[in-house]
C-alpha cells in the first residue's frame, strides 16, 4: 500500500464545490504544507499588535513613578493613538498576506510571501477601515436588537399583567403561573434569537478581508458588501465548517492552556499569591502569553477564511467555469444576437 | 499541492484501487453528528430508566416484602444499557452499513479494512472499544491529524482507514423549456456538435446544474460568456431571435446528451 499522488476514480477533485469536511481539510492541509512562512507573519502580525500596548505600559510606569511632565500628556495621547491606528494597520494587513497565500495556492498561482505582502501592505489602511466599519456595525446591529428585544420583552411584561403587579404587590399571587412560565419562555427565545442574530451576522461579514487581499481595486466599504454578496445562502455551511474547524483544534488549545496554567504555577512560586505583583504578573503574563499562543491558530483560521472564499467564488460565481481552449475566433460569431438570460426566471 | 490525502489498496484479489482519506475535517464532522445522536438517546434512556424505576419500586412497595436488593440491580441494568447505547451505535451502524454511522453518511466517508474489503464485527468492535483512549485527551486527534494514513489507535489495532466515499457529481434538474428542446433537435443539424470535447461538456453541465446558487451578475455573465463560447466552438451561424444565453447552453447540453445516448434519429 503506498500513497499516490495521481488523481483516481475515488478522489473528489477541486473542481467540484467543497463538502464541508474537504474544506477544512484544506485548510488544514495549506496550514501544515506552508506552517513556516504563515507562522513567520502571524508573529509579525503580533508583534504590531504588542507594540503599542507596551509602549503604552512603559508610558504609564513612566508617568506614575515621575509624577511629572504631566502636560505632554495632551501630545503623547494624541500620538499613541495615531501609532495604535498604524500599528494595528501593520497587523492586518501581515494577516491578510496569510490569507492572500492561500487563495494563490488553491488557485495554483502561488506567489512568494514578500509580493504577496507588499500587496497587502499597500491597502493596509482599508484594512484598518473595513474592521472599524464592522466593529461599528456589529454594535449597531446589537443595539438594534436589544432595543427590538426590549420592546418586545416589556409588551409581554404588560400582558401578563406586570404592570398591575408593580403597582400592588400583593396581586402576584393572582397572576396566572401558566403566563409567567410563557413570559420566562419568550424570554429564553429571546436570548436564543440574540445569539442567532450575532452569529449570522458575523458570518455574513466574516470574509471582507480575503476579497481586499486578492481583488484589485476594491474598497473596505465593497470587501463589506463583498463578504456579504458571497456568504448569501451559504451561512449555514460556512459555520458548520468554523464549528468542525474550532472542534478539530481543541487538542492544539489544550496544549495552550497547560502552557498558561504552568505560566501560572511558575508565577506563584516566585511570588506568593499574597504579595502586591501577584495579581499583576498573572494577569499580564496571561494576556501577554496567550497573545504570544495566538499566532499559532492565526495562520490556521486565515487559510479556513480562504478555502471559504475559494469555495464561495466557485459556488456563488462559478469561478473556474470555462472551456477547455477559449477559441481565438470569438469575435467572428459572438455578436450580440444571443440575449442575456434572466436569472429570476 | 496535494490538498488531500490519498491511499492506493491493494485487495486480495490483486485490484488497485484508489481512495481518498477522510481527512480530519470530514471525521470531526462526523463524529459531532454522530456524538450528538448518542448524547440524546443517552438522555432518553436515562429519563426511561427513572421513571420505569420509580415505578417498579412504587408498584413493588405496593405488593409489600423486601425488595432492598433491586435498586443496585436496576443501576446495573443502567450501566449496561449506557454502554451498550455508546459501543453499539458505533458497531451496529458500522456493521449493517458497512463501515457507516449517521454521522459519516453525512460526511460521505467510511469505514474499510486496510485491503479494501468491508470491514466486519471485529473491526468495528475493536474500532469502538478504543474510541475511549481515542478520546482521552485527543489523542485520536492527533494520531489523525499528523499520521501519514490517518489512522486513530482504533484504527491501527483494527486494520482500518477511513476514506472518502465517490462522489456523484452534480447533474442538472435536466427539463429543458420547449424552446430549448426544440433546438436542442434542431441544433445537429445546423452545427458541428462534435467539435465540444468532452470537458467542455462537463463544463456546461456543471453550469446549468449549479446555477441556482449563483449571484445574479456571476450567473448572467458566465452565461453569455459560455454560450458565446460554445456558439463559436461549435460553429453555428445562424440563430433563432430572441435566443437566451441559458436556454441555448440547455438547448446544446440536451443535443449533446441525446446524442450520445443514441435517441438521435
Amino acid at each position: 500500500m503506498t500513497s499516490s499522488p495521481s488523481s483516481g476514480p475515488n478522489s473528489p477533485d477541486l473542481t467540484q464545490p467543497l463538502t464541508i469536511g474537504n474544506a477544512v481539510n484544506v485548510g488544514f492541509r495549506l496550514y501544515g504544507a506552508k506552517l513556516k512562512p504563515y507562522l513567520r507573519l502571524a508573529a509579525m502580525s503580533t508583534l504590531w499588535v504588542l507594540l503599542p500596548i507596551i509602549l503604552a505600559i512603559a508610558l504609564g510606569v513612566f508617568y506614575i513613578s515621575t509624577q511629572r511632565y504631566l502636560t505632554t500628556l495632551g501630545l503623547v495621547i494624541p500620538a499613541w493613538i495615531v501609532l495604535m491606528a498604524f500599528c494595528s494597520a501593520r497587523a492586518y494587513a501581515l494577516s491578510a498576506a496569510i490569507a492572500r497565500l492561500g487563495y494563490a495556492e488553491l488557485t495554483q498561482q502561488p506567489e512568494t510571501v514578500d509580493t504577496a505582502y507588499r500587496f497587502t501592505r499597500a491597502r493596509q489602511w482599508r484594512f484598518l477601515v473595513a474592521s472599524v466599519l464592522l466593529f461599528g456595525l456589529g454594535i449597531l446591529v446589537t443595539l438594534g436588537f436589544y432595543l427590538v428585544a426590549a420592546i418586545v420583552v416589556a409588551l409581554v411584561f404588560a400582558f401578563v399583567g406586570g404592570t398591575e403587579f408593580l403597582l400592588n404587590p400583593q396581586s402576584a399571587a393572582l397572576v396566572n403561573p401558566g403566563l409567567l412560565i410563557l413570559a420566562f419562555l419568550v424570554f429564553l427565545g429571546v436570548i436564543g434569537l440574540l445569539i442567532w442574530v450575532l452569529t449570522w451576522f458575523s458570518i455574513r461579514f466574516a470574509i471582507p478581508e480575503v476579497p481586499l487581499a486578492v481583488e484589485p481595486g476594491l474598497t473596505a466599504t465593497q470587501s463589506l458588501g463583498r463578504s456579504w454578496e458571497l456568504t448569501d445562502k451559504n451561512v449555514g455551511r460556512i459555520f458548520l465548517i468554523l464549528l468542525v474547524t474550532w472542534i478539530a483544534t481543541i487538542p492544539l488549545q489544550l496544549v495552550i492552556q497547560l502552557v498558561l496554567g504552568l505560566a501560572q504555577e511558575a508565577i506563584a512560586r516566585f511570588y506568593p499569591e499574597t504579595s502586591p505583583l501577584y495579581s499583576v504578573l498573572t494577569v499580564g503574563s496571561s494576556f501577554l502569553i496567550s497573545l504570544l499562543l495566538g499566532i499559532f491558530p492565526l495562520p490556521l483560521w486565515q487559510s479556513i477564511k480562504a478555502v471559504v472564499y475559494y469555495d464561495l467564488r466557485r459556488r456563488r460565481e462559478g469561478m473556474g467555469l470555462q472551456l477547455s481552449n477559449p477559441p481565438l475566433d470569438e469575435s467572428e460569431f459572438g455578436s450580440a444576437d444571443l440575449q442575456d438570460s434572466d436569472p429570476s426566471a | 499541492m496535494r490538498f488531500l490525502n490519498r491511499v492506493n489498496l491493494n485487495t486480495p484479489e490483486s485490484v488497485e484501487l484508489e481512495f481518498s482519506l477522510a481527512g480530519i475535517g470530514n471525521r470531526a464532522l462526523a463524529l459531532l453528528i454522530d456524538y450528538h445522536i448518542v448524547a440524546l438517546s443517552l438522555v432518553a434512556f436515562s429519563l426511561l430508566w427513572v421513571f420505569l424505576s420509580t415505578r417498579l419500586m412504587a408498584y413493588l412497595s405496593q405488593l409489600g416484602g423486601n425488595y432492598s436488593a433491586l435498586p443496585p440491580w436496576l443501576l446495573a441494568l443502567f450501566v449496561l444499557g449506557t454502554f451498550v447505547i455508546y459501543a453499539g451505535y458505533f458497531v451496529g451502524f458500522e456493521v449493517y452499513w458497512q463501515g457507516q454511522t449517521p454521522g459519516k453518511r453525512v460526511a460521505k466517508i467510511r469505514v474499510i479494512r486496510d485491503d479494501g474489503r468491508p470491514i466486519g464485527l471485529t473491526q468495528a468492535g475493536l474500532r469502538s472499544l478504543l474510541r475511549p483512549i481515542d478520546d482521552f485527551f485527543f489523542m485520536g486527534a492527533l494520531f489523525i491529524l499528523f499520521g501519514k494514513r490517518e489512522k486513530r489507535i482504533g484504527d491501527w489495532v483494527a486494520g482500518t482507514l477511513v476514506v472518502q466515499e465517490n462522489r456523484s457529481r452534480t447533474k442538472p434538474a435536466m427539463t429543458p423549456s420547449d424552446r430549448a428542446q426544440k433546438l436542442g433537435d434542431w441544433l445537429p443539424t445546423q452545427s458541428n456538435l462534435e467539435n465540444l470535447h468532452p470537458d467542455d461538456v462537463a463544463v456546461i453541465r456543471e453550469y446549468l446544474g449549479r446555477r441556482p446558487d449563483m449571484t445574479r451578475k456571476a450567473r448572467h455573465d458566465l452565461s453569455l460568456q459560455l454560450a458565446r463560447q460554445v456558439r463559436s466552438r461549435i460553429q453555428l451561424e445562424e440563430l433563432p431571435a430572441g435566443l437566451n444565453s441559458d436556454e441555448f447552453l440547455e438547448a446544446v447540453y440536451w443535443a449533446v446528451r441525446r446524442g450520445s445516448d443514441g435517441v438521435t434519429e
